[in-house]
């Protein structure tokens, strides 16, 4: 046999076992599928807490705990509580899976105990839904741990456990400013509700007569976003002419020749034929002692049309009637007629 | 007396080296030669399969023909507990050790540290002797083997010692397929090469690491860096202008961002409540909102015109290191990229219910994503003159 001389040195042979301990608390059973809602998760809000969570199998459980901590979601460290988190007076709206649960006497500010008599676990998603509980002060990620006992005692190791983290963040805040404004113009003619087409400020009756019903018409516009509307007053004199003047109407009538009228409206009229209607996507509407077809009436200050809300645009035309009786006094008769709109916002 | 050669191994994970005995036949020593195990712990633990079980383990031969001559047969015999690697000495078993009733034999090429060794081929027949501790191969036609020619083989499905400590392999070659079925330790037969290894099972070092559940998420009025670094407040003004308004004659948009890092299985979800009941800008905290959710609150984007009051937000799917957080439909139309949602009205989950209306999500970790959210509004002619606000939740929540 041949000879044989050894040598030998001994190998160290390692293998790294890795064990990544996620939410692995020793002996308890890991619920899957963990998950928590917020109505709000502003930093010290008032809001709403959803639980869901699996269970792997159907062991008895009769106890719940939700502990949150600042620090860590591990359940063999220590636990900080949150500065500011408050589910001491939460109330439990509605439960789902595994049943019959009421908030223990147990419950602190940041211990959420849930008890039951002993049952076994339902398959599927369990959920719990609490109201009345604060947010943490401060933002940040938080954790809560989550641990199912089979029995009334919680210094146990729990039967089944599982961690979530749930971040509180300041809420988006988006602003915006809407400017006021009122829209308003006037012409003899107006092109649709377009106010940069009003053209004209006059209107001429012509020679009068006590046969004829002189007539005229004039055209505004107007719109706003003032929230309590508008209202357009018609502002002047009757027509003059030095001491002489022809009379306005002071109540509505109807135009008649031969007697001394001064009055206008703002509707679509046959007797004299003459204006038109309210027109535009807006909702504004003459005043009733301006808005009678073939009726008019003058009265300086009177709020001739209105809204009572934001408007879009209307195109108001207005006729203007002059009769004169047999005896009016010759000469030239001058009314200045303004309107002035204001907005209530 | 011949050289006394010692040689360091080093181990490698999951893969070792072994070390080394001279021995003689015939022709002479197996010289350079190596064991490679697939496992260096001992059976019987804790750990019952894969890495640091100690079972199902590979045992590589790895040799180099000392002679020429054909080979017909092997004797790979393994010792433990006091015996020797002397061949001729006797041999005990390795407590726990075996190659199985019926080995399987693996007889393709190897490379190692450059030198690529032959595998022995076909037409092997495997079994085992001395209640499972020797390992025979036999082959009536025999392969040839010039002095010099590098060869492997390998035997799987071996159960280590369940002792730490040193044991050794004998290996003998045999010209005469028969021999291997006349193997004894103490005589084993007239042999053409022959070398011994010295192996050693180690305990397991098992490394522990804690993972917490994770979820870092932020929002910002400008962009974030990663682990929310530069983050602002998340307060948007929309309007244009000197004094920054809304007016009908335009659209205004303004964005926020956000960030996402989670390690949560299941991924993370992203949802958004709006303060407002009535889901889009109100001047009275939602009693009322007169520049209304666009496309009257459904749940499928749609166009923002100057000059019709409305509020919408659109997502940008998220780029970042790790994962994706895509937009939801109703915050995303890929046919149509710059319409605008704000779904007030899907029955049981829009962005005025309690929990929110789903804007992005991922299905799996994710790491450092970054979300733009571009907010638009504009108003009609007969929306009312006032300070519009919306304050809006965004939520995160991880499935773990």
């Amino acid at each position: 046999m041949p000879r044989v001389i050894v040598a030998m040195l001994s190998v160290c042979l390692l293998v790294i076992g890795v064990v990544f301990a996620s939410d692995v608390f020793a002996a308890s059973k890991a619920l899957t599928n963990r998950q928590f809602y917020m109505s709000n998760n502003k930093p010290g809000a008032q809001t709403t807490y959803k639980f869901r969570y699996q269970t792997p199998d159907t062991g008895v459980i009769s106890k719940v705990v939700f502990l949150f901590c600042e620090n860590s979601a591990l359940l063999d460290d220590s636990c900080d509580a949150p500065s500011g988190l408050d589910v001491s007076a939460a109330n439990l709206q509605t439960q789902s899976g595994d049943t019959g649960y009421s908030v223990a006497p147990e419950t602190d500010g940041h211990t959420l105990v849930l008890e039951r008599s002993a049952a076994a676990s339902v398959s599927g998603q369990h959920e719990y839904v609490f109201t009345d509980v604060r947010n943490p002060d401060a933002s940040g990620t938080y954790y809560i741990r989550m641990m199912a006992y089979s029995g009334a005692d919680t210094s146990v190791e729990p039967a089944y456990a599982g961690a979530v983290a749930y971040p509180i963040v300041p809420n988006v805040d988006v602003n915006a400013t809407v400017p006021p404004f009122l829209i308003f113009c006037m012409g003899v003619t107006i092109s649709g509700i377009d106010c940069s087409s009003a053209q004209g400020s006059y209107i001429g009756f012509g020679e009068f007569s006590a046969q004829r019903t002189a007539f005229g018409s004039t055209q505004m516009v107007v719109s706003t976003n003032a929230l309590g509307g508008y209202s357009v007053r018609t502002l002047g004199t009757t027509l003059v002419s030095g001491n002489n003047q022809i009379p306005a109407l002071a109540s509505l009538a109807p135009a008649k020749t031969g007697v001394g009228q001064f009055g206008l409206n703002l509707r679509a009229n046959n007797a004299p034929l003459s204006g038109a209607d309210v027109q535009g996507p807006g909702a504004g509407q003459p005043t009733p002692d301006y808005s009678v077809a073939n009726q008019y009436k003058f009265n300086s200050g009177d709020v001739v049309a209105r809204s009572n809300s934001v408007d879009d645009s209307r195109k108001y035309t207005t006729t203007y009637i002059a009769n004169i009786a047999g005896s009016q006094a010759p000469g030239v008769y001058v009314a200045t007629i303004s309107y002035l709109a204001l907005g209530n916002f | 007396m011949r050289q006394i050669t010692a040689v360091v191994l080093v181990a490698v994970i999951f893969m070792s080296h072994i070390g080394v005995t001279f021995a003689a036949g015939l022709g002479g020593e197996l010289a350079p030669r190596s064991l490679l195990i697939s496992d260096a712990s001992v059976s019987g633990g804790s750990i019952t399969s894969g890495p640091g079980s100690g079972v199902n383990v590979t045992y590589r031969v790895l040799v180099r023909a000392a002679s020429t001559h054909t080979l017909k047969g092997m004797a790979l015999d393994f010792c433990g507990g006091a015996s020797s690697p002397v061949i001729g000495d006797s041999c005990t078993a390795p407590t726990g050790f075996s190659v199985g009733a019926s080995p399987t034999l693996d007889s393709s090429d190897f490379e190692y540290r450059s030198i690529t060794y032959t595998g022995i081929g076909a037409g092997w027949s495997a079994s085992s002797a001395n209640s499972n501790r020797t390992v025979l191969l036999e082959n009536a036609t025999g392969i040839s083997l010039s002095d010099g020619d590098y060869i492997t083989f390998a035997i799987t499905g071996v159960v280590n010692p369940s002792a730490v400590g040193s044991f050794y392999g004998r290996l003998h070659t045999y010209t005469d397929e028969n021999a291997p079925a006349s193997y004894t330790p103490t005589n084993p037969g007239t042999y053409q090469d022959g070398g011994s290894f010295a192996l050693s099972t180690t305990a397991t070092v098992t490394i522990n690491a804690r993972v917490q559940e994770a979820l870092t998420f932020c929002v910002s009025a400008s962009t974030l860096g990663g682990n929310c670094s530069n983050a602002t407040a998340p307060s948007i003004v929309l309007g244009h202008g000197g004094t920054s308004v809304l007016e009908p004659d335009s659209v205004d948009t303004a964005s926020i961002f956000s960030l996402v890092s989670t390690n949560a299985a299941s991924g993370v979800a992203i949802f958004f409540r709006n303060s407002n009941s009535c889901g889009g800008l109100s001047a009275n905290n939602g009693s009322s909102c007169p520049i209304p959710p666009v496309n009257s609150g459904a749940g499928t984007p749609g166009p923002i015109s100057a000059g019709t009051a409305a509020f919408g937000v659109r997502c940008s799917d998220g780029t970042g290191t790790t994962g994706a957080v895509d937009c939801d439909a109703n915050y995303y139309d890929a046919g149509n990229p710059t319409y605008y949602g704000m779904d007030s009205t899907t029955v049981g989950s829009n962005t005025t219910t309690v929990y929110g209306d789903l804007i992005a999500s991922s299905s799996s970790v994710v790491g450092n994503i970054e979300n733009e959210y571009e907010f638009a509004a504009t108003t009609s002619n007969v929306t009312p003159a006032g300070t519009y606000s919306a304050n809006l939740a965004m939520i995160a929540t991880g499935t773990f």
